[in-house]
């Protein structure tokens, strides 16, 4: 586990480093990437000038998930959604082939190895708007609520991860996987909004099938008090069912895998 | 105009012969569309209403912008960044062919089959989730919107293939082009009417004292008869007159735009 973390770190340096050669362009993308997320915090508030709840979420409530959301989506840019990405590139260009050979575990790299340092303005304007959601909760309170947010926040991240690294293992058996990144992102674009104003199949679709009420809302359940103990150990099974899941069409993939290079 | 009708089929063939991510793009678009049925559907289930819109309006123009997304939205110019940074634009200056019809040719097939595929979605939607499309009493409004229509994609072209041309002067064309088309969409009211910001100033200013609200909001406006006559013939001018302005930048730009370039990759 540590050689990992070790791993992540230098990845993350180096990445780092990459990016603010050209400073001008790593600072444009950071002001472009918080503006992207500034929109979320307008369409809420466009809403809620005529509306007080929408599905029983207050104005308030609803800036804590749009916050954990544009977090969520920060820190996965961070993460993993980079490398994520460009695993159709990888496979198409023989890329992967590489990968497979070294010391270390292949989905691992596949899932780290780029690193978008400039996204990281989207979680900053997402910790402001999470900061103005959460004004007026009583300190008591947050705390408490906060390491079941930290541990539900983490198993956002690990579903979020899942799912998009599913939709992107298609690259094995299509040439066209660039269209994947469209999907998966959209898929936590659905996480923006409360899971509670969806209804009948769709319900049961975004909890069981694509577990993305886990991603924002009940994370932002916990902060705002309403967090009930089938949500959190959800969350957990959640989490450990989606990256099993993964790993399982990983594996498979990877067996099938004829290379295109060599 | 051999030449267009060419690029137009080209372009038709290349948006079907990849199949699958022809596919993926759409179920994007389907989730995008459902999304926002449902969180309409949340906001006016109290009363039936939401800022003097009724239900049945707002799933209308939840719809209607899903379709004039597809119609009026393109991509296609944003080839012409890469062209000019890899040197192949240089074969556009020695070819017969005028490069912004060449392009727009190439823009209209990707729109209408898209166009297409986005009203048979919502169609789908409609029936599944047993919804209200509603349409004009009046033919004419039919002509209206067509009219108003074809002039948002007009707009939409000109500022798309106007972004493109920074690509004269910068290697990072991409990232204003990537905040221009998410901005764009925004206040266009391709997610929401825009009307409803009326009770906020700043946000009056921001949204209407800007040719975006012309390509989502007006036509879809028009469709839901909520134009008066005496300024649906104003509308049609500020949609002129945006045009007219963009084009001139546009013909600045390409002017300027040329000087600039060096042929790099040739």
């Amino acid at each position: 586990m540590t050689k990992y973390i070790r791993l992540y770190g230098a990845f993350f340096r180096a990445n780092f480093m990459k990016a603010t050669a050209y400073r001008g362009n790593f600072w444009l993308y950071v002001l472009l990437t918080a503006l992207e997320s500034m929109t979320v915090y307008i369409a809420i508030a466009v809403l809620f000038l005529h509306v007080e709840t929408i599905a029983g979420w207050s104005y308030h409530d609803m800036l804590v998930l749009s916050g954990i959301f544009i977090i969520t989506n920060g820190l996965s840019w961070i993460l993993f959604r980079a490398s994520v990405m460009q695993l159709d590139q990888m496979i198409t260009s023989g890329d992967l082939d590489g990968k497979l050979t070294k010391p270390v575990d292949a989905q691992f790299l596949v899932s780290v190895e780029r690193i978008d340092i400039e996204d990281v303005g989207r979680s900053f304007v997402g910790i402001g708007i999470l900061w103005l959601g959460l004004r007026g909760t009583p300190l008591f309170s947050f705390a408490t609520a906060l390491p079941f947010f930290l541990i539900m926040l983490v198993s956002g991240q690990i579903i979020l991860y899942s799912i998009m690294l599913l939709v992107k293992v298609i690259s094995f058996a299509s040439i066209q996987g660039w269209s994947t990144n469209a999907i998966s992102w959209r898929f936590h674009d659905l996480s923006r909004y409360p899971t509670d104003i969806y209804t009948g199949m769709m319900r049961v679709i975004y909890t069981f099938v694509f577990p993305l009420v886990f991603i924002a809302t009940v994370p932002a359940k916990a902060l705002i008090g309403r967090l009930t103990m089938p949500f959190f150990f959800g969350s957990l099974v959640a989490a450990a069912m989606s990256f099993a899941v993964v790993r399982f069409f990983w594996v498979r993939a990877l067996q099938k895998y004829t290379s295109a290079s060599s | 105009m051999r030449p267009y009708i060419s690029a137009f089929r080209m372009s038709l063939s290349e948006q079907v012969t990849y199949r699958f991510g022809f596919f993926f793009a759409r179920l994007r678009g389907l989730f995008v569309l459902v999304t926002l049925f449902f969180v309409w559907s949340a906001v006016s289930m109290k009363t039936g209403f939401f800022a003097g819109y009724s239900r049945e309006e707002l799933m209308t123009y939840v719809f209607g912008a899903h379709i004039l997304r597809s119609l009026v939205f393109g991509s296609q110019s944003r080839r012409i960044a890469s062209e000019i940074h890899d040197g192949t634009f240089s074969l556009f200056l020695v070819r017969p062919v005028n490069h912004f019809l060449f392009y727009y040719a190439r823009e209209l097939s990707e729109r209408l089959l898209l166009g297409f595929f986005a009203v048979l979605e919502v169609g789908i939607i409609v029936v599944f989730f047993d919804s209200t499309f509603l349409f004009p009493s009046h033919l004419s409004v039919f002509f209206f919107v067509f009219l108003s229509v074809f002039l948002s994609h007009m707009l939409y072209y000109c500022m798309s293939y106007g972004m493109s041309m920074l690509a004269f002067w910068s290697r990072e064309a991409m990232g204003p082009r990537f905040l221009f088309e998410w901005i764009l969409e925004f206040l266009s009211g391709a997610f929401f009417p825009v009307s409803i910001v009326a009770t906020n100033v700043a946000l009056v200013f921001l949204f209407f004292a800007l040719p975006f609200i012309y390509l989502v909001f007006m036509p879809l406006t028009i469709y839901l008869e909520r134009v008066p006559g005496n300024q649906l013939f104003l509308s049609f001018v500020w949609q002129g007159m945006w045009i007219a302005i963009v084009a001139g930048l546009l013909r600045a730009l390409w002017r300027r735009g040329l000087r600039a370039y060096t042929g790099e990759g040739i």
